[in-house]
């Protein structure tokens, strides 16, 4: 075949693609890996997935709180990270903040700390009948697992992974340029918003940090268009780029004035509950994730929390990519989560099936 | 890709042309480099202190106006009870009125007829006199 009748016939599939596009997309359908909910509290919910369950030691992953919805971690089978991880054997739990409406705006950071993460964390040891959890963080849901971690010793934590997550916010960017105090009240927006950040105000945010990425998405789009399976990932990955989650005002305010502005869990100045949270108080094993041209926590943010930590067993792990390819799409499963799997493997113990344990005996 | 009839057709004349399909794979390098060129700029602008201002500045901005026309927004409202109390209140002026005015005519009635009967004993009297 020739090179025109090859870049043709693409164009040919272009337009086709680019027809059934605008005649309206179905939705994909999103998160197929197959769960059940075992505990929920407020707008949250613990979810238990389906798992062979090889190791003995549950995964408890933390996302964010807000902002976006938890299915990108479970975006479409073969890239889907929560398959990834319940195939290599763990019994996988993820813990969805949920959905946050007027109702909520009082809902504080130091409650999500000190309330309601010990509990899940509490309902993955029980449900598991396991002894110890490992606990995984991205993006924001790694320095309040951190804090967690850090401030109930009691909790036992037998691994600690940190996945984009933002530790040393004096490195953290665009964001962290912005939400200087000299610039911006966190009460005024908060009580000018109404008492809750607006997913719109989350969204003009997010899409003003990286002004050129709707042009870019969209000519990759067109020159990928003759792509089916491309074209499947990207309505699926679009949908969840477009869906904003608001944040409880008392929380953004704690989430701003404690981490943004002040950087208390890097400095060893935070304390929730009455519990000092310092970083070195955490002693398991560690192991953080950052990414090359991650915009949202750059990797200096990120690689911050191996010099803080008290652990002995610790590795900072820098991959290629952004913020959200570290976590999603069909490149994360070549280059960032077999390595994260394989970490945690050789760290978790390993399940010995009931009748071969009864054997030995 | 099957091959199609029409696509064998077209490519057989592209490939008499001067044009390459490198073009499309030009196009796209050229569209790459511009975004990344644009980004890296508009990212060194907005990390300056300069724009956290201005961006600060504006967000101000933008919430005054807020609480502006919520609170114009809230004054129709506003208005309209008080006009609602002030109607009230004028009823029961005007309520009290018309029962002093009931008062003062039947004062002025049970006078009228007080007088009424004084007149007239004293006629009978002159009479009897």
């Amino acid at each position: 075949m020739t090179e025109w009748q090859a870049e043709l016939e693409r164009h040919v599939r272009r337009m086709h693609n680019a027809a059934a596009m605008a005649s309206g997309v179905r939705r994909p359908n999103l998160g197929q890996t197959p769960r059940r909910e075992i505990l929920a509290i407020g707008t949250a919910r613990l979810y238990r997935y389906e798992s062979p369950r090889t190791h003995d030691t549950p995964v408890l992953f933390v996302p964010n709180l807000g902002i976006s919805r938890p299915y990108i971690f479970d975006l479409l089978p073969g890239a889907s990270f929560v398959e990834h991880m319940t195939q290599q054997g763990f019994d996988f739990y993820l813990l969805d903040w949920g959905h946050f409406g007027s109702d909520d705006r009082d809902l504080t950071l130091e409650e999500c700390v000190t309330t309601i993460l010990p509990q899940m964390a509490q309902e993955v040891l029980q449900s598991s009948g396991a002894r110890e959890l490992s606990v995984l963080g991205y993006c924001m849901g790694a320095p309040l697992s951190a804090a967690f971690v850090a401030g109930y010793p009691e909790v036992p934590v037998r691994n600690f992974v940190d996945m984009a997550g933002p530790i040393d916010f004096s490195h953290s960017g665009l964001f962290g340029r912005w939400l200087d105090p000299k610039y911006f009240n966190v009460d005024r927006v908060v009580e000018g918003l109404g008492g809750s950040v607006p997913a719109s105000a989350i969204r003009a945010g997010f899409k003003l940090v990286r002004p050129t990425a709707d042009l870019s998405t969209y000519v990759n789009l067109w020159w990928n268009l003759w792509n089916d399976r491309y074209v499947e990932g990207f309505n699926a990955l679009n949908a969840w780029a477009n869906e904003y989650v608001a944040l409880p005002g008392a929380f953004f305010r704690q989430w701003v004035r404690d981490f943004y502005q002040d950087n208390k869990l890097h400095r060893g100045e935070l304390r929730y509950g009455g519990r000092a949270m310092r970083l070195d108080a955490i002693t398991c094993p560690l192991l953080a994730v950052g990414a090359a041209q991650d915009y949202i926590a750059p990797p200096a943010c990120v690689r911050a929390l191996v010099d803080a930590v008290g652990s002995r067993d610790k590795q900072y792990m820098e991959l290629p990519g952004g913020h959200i390819s570290l976590i999603a799409g069909r490149g994360a499963l070549q280059t960032c989560w077999p390595r994260v799997s394989d970490w945690l493997a050789a760290r978790s113990a390993t399940h010995v099936a009931t009748s071969v344990r009864r054997g030995r005996r | 890709m099957a091959a199609d009839p029409v696509v064998e057709y077209w490519a057989e004349i592209m490939k008499r042309t001067p044009i390459s399909p490198e073009l499309m794979a030009q196009w796209k390098r050229v569209m790459d480099h511009g975004i990344e060129a644009w980004s890296r700029a508009l990212s060194e602008v907005m990390a300056t202190e300069e724009f956290a201002q201005l961006l600060g500045t504006s967000i101000e901005q933008w919430l005054a106006a807020q609480a502006s026309i919520t609170g114009n927004r809230a004054q129709p409202p506003a208005h309209a009870t008080q006009l609602l109390a002030l109607a009230a209140q004028l009823n029961r002026i005007e309520e009290r009125i018309a029962h002093i005015e009931e008062r003062i005519a039947s004062s002025a009635e049970s006078a009228a007829e007080a007088a009424a009967a004084q007149t007239a004993r004293r006629g009978r009297r002159r009479r009897a006199a």
